[in-house]
């Protein structure tokens, strides 16, 4: 019997390694390929300072940024996903089940279409719908406490409701439409360090939020009864974590648009590999949806190069095989 | 005094009113049976104890004093409750849900003691899964199951422990072995245990003091002698019973509907 926990163990920390070797590998394989390729000893250059000409400009001011505001975009939304999961107690539950993705859709629909010129407003228009969306829905949903399946039929309503909009909007407008694809279907494309700075505080603090509360998703993932009978204040945590998952895919989807897929299938995966265990599906989460979103970011700059594909196509494309591969091999 | 009391307690949900004026004491050191019903309000008044609804009037003393005014975590480290047909992730290992006993008494930042990791030792063994200590739970059968979330109500070191229907869905040997677990861990340690039971024959086997419930009232208390008998099951529950007396334990064949 002892062998069961020592085999965990060994699996869990080649997990981790092998996750810290594909980001790194990552991150070096998307600064080193693209349109113009950078090879290594360029990189190192320019890491030293010996190389400022235009490799320098492509690495720190296109490459650099945009892989770092991917990897904070799938750290959040793996984050987001992982503790909707837990909370709503349903594997099938996403950020989109809050309202995320239609609130955000919806605003920055709006702005795109509606105020052309002001496309740096496109971010925050997202971020407001988003929040605001969850918050509604988490009102409709409250009736004594947020029960995870009133939650969820309210999330399905509202979406279909400002869904409504949104297809208005693309009647009315279809001319202007084009604008709007790429960043509906999830990209990262010109994305730079404003982008980094805009979503970074929002990674930090769900880093420190979801690790701080995953021994309280944990025990909430015993059923309302027992974690009141444990001591814990269910509602107030329920809350608190919905929050900021909620503030988590927001600030997500306002930088790269609507990406999903990352925040239903990595913690899902997350959870086939480490166990349903939040203290180790959550740091995990987090790691495997950098890395996803880069190499998928990094595929959809060269598979096509030099035309990109929008990088939540790509995650689909590869991503749902790969997924249903492991759910086979699980049940089987 | 008594561990555990309630006075003139009302409850229900949404607005419906399932339990009505229920005044009860629990003696420490007592095991004590529920039994009524479908639908007599037994859940909701184990709730009620133990604090999982609000009761919409009268209230719940432990130790004399009213559990409104204490914090939810004073309240798990002297209560423990299991609701009915309890559910967790399937891989969660046997000793790690006994764990999570602990949490009522850790602030918010403190880590896992020695001291800790004694009790959830102790408490596993006492739920006798000493050999299933690192099995994940989906693995475990039934009975064993349930054994687990004894023991994890048993981590929280609690003084009473209220249990709903912990035999459900077992076979009989299984459900024996619940009981004679419950019985030992009340003869041994002292734990005072207030159960849910449908099976009436069980509830006077295990239990000193039997309370039904009739329509959100309590219809009767006492002793097996005083509650399982022949005019009181036809009341409560509308059958035709013999009641017949082996070992010392008082038993109803049931012979149809009334």
């Amino acid at each position: 019997m002892k062998s069961y926990t020592e085999q965990d163990n060994r699996k869990k920390y080649m997990t981790g390694g092998i996750g810290l070797i594909l980001l790194t590998t990552g991150i070096c394989v998307s600064v080193a390929f693209g349109t113009v390729s950078i090879s290594l000893s360029e990189i190192f250059g320019i890491f030293t300072g010996a190389n400022e000409g235009g490799m320098y400009h492509i690495m720190m001011n296109i490459r650099l940024p945009r892989i770092i505001t991917g990897a904070l975009t799938g750290i959040n939304l793996a984050l987001s996903g992982a503790i909707l999961q837990s909370v709503l107690k349903n594997p099938l539950a996403d950020p989109g089940i809050i309202g995320i993705s239609a609130g955000a859709g919806l605003f920055a629909m709006a702005v795109m279409i509606l105020l052309p010129s002001y496309t740096h407003a496109v971010p925050p228009a997202a971020f407001t719908g988003a929040i605001l969306t969850s918050l509604i829905i988490y009102l409709l949903a409250y009736d004594g406490g947020a029960h995870p399946l009133r939650l969820i039929l309210a999330g399905v309503a509202l979406a279909a409701f400002l869904g409504a909009f949104m297809t208005a909007l693309m009647v009315f407008y279809s001319d202007k439409v084009q604008g709007t694809v790429n960043w509906m279907a999830g990209s990262l494309s010109g994305r730079s360090w404003i982008h980094v700075r805009m979503i970074l505080p929002y990674t930090v603090l769900g880093l420190f939020g979801a690790v701080f509360g995953s021994k309280y998703l944990n025990i909430l993932m015993l059923g309302d009864d027992a974690a009141r009978g444990l001591g814990l204040s269910v509602e107030k945590v329920k809350f608190i974590m919905t929050i900021l998952a909620a503030l988590l895919a927001a600030s997500a989807v306002s930088v790269a648009g609507l990406l999903g897929f990352v925040g239903l299938i990595i913690p899902h995966i997350t959870r086939l590999i480490v166990g349903s265990d939040n203290r180790l599906l959550i740091p995990f989460s987090a790691v495997f949806g950098a890395i996803t979103v880069i190499f998928a970011d990094t595929a959809a700059r060269m598979v096509f190069s030099p035309y990109e594909l929008p990088v939540g196509v790509v995650m689909a494309f590869l991503g749902a095989p790969f997924f249903l591969y492991l759910l086979k091999r699980r049940t089987r | 005094m008594s561990l555990l009391s309630c006075e003139s307690l009302h409850a229900g949900y949404n607005g419906k009113t399932v339990i009505k004026n229920i005044s009860l004491s629990f003696q420490e050191g007592s095991m004590v049976s529920v039994i009524g019903p479908n639908g007599s309000g037994k859940s909701t008044l184990l709730k009620c104890l133990g604090r999982l609804i609000k009761p919409t009037e009268g209230r719940v003393f432990l130790d004399g004093r009213s559990i409104s005014m204490l914090n939810s975590s004073e309240i798990a480290r002297n209560i423990g409750i299991l609701a009915q047909s309890p559910s967790a992730p399937e891989d969660i290992p046997v000793h790690c849900l006994a764990a999570y006993g602990r949490s009522p008494y850790k602030k918010i930042m403190s880590s896992f003691t020695k001291e800790d990791r004694e009790i959830v030792n102790w408490a596993v063994s006492a739920a006798g899964l000493d050999d299933k200590r690192h099995m994940p739970i989906g693995r475990l059968s039934g009975g064993e199951r349930q054994r687990a979330w004894i023991a994890m109500a048993l981590a929280q070191q609690p003084k009473i422990l209220l249990l709903d229907e912990p035999t459900t869905y077992l076979d009989i040997h299984h459900q024996f072995e619940i009981l004679e677990l419950l019985q030992k861990l009340n003869k041994n340690c002292g734990l005072t245990v207030v159960m849910v039971l449908h099976d009436l024959n069980l509830a006077s086997r295990f239990s000193g003091r039997m309370i039904a419930l009739k329509n959100g009232e309590t219809a009767l208390d006492g002793n097996s002698d005083e509650v399982v008998t022949e005019k009181n099951l036809y009341d409560i529950f509308r059958v035709k019973s013999r009641i017949t007396e082996s070992d010392g334990c008082r038993t109803a064949l049931y012979t149809g509907v009334a």
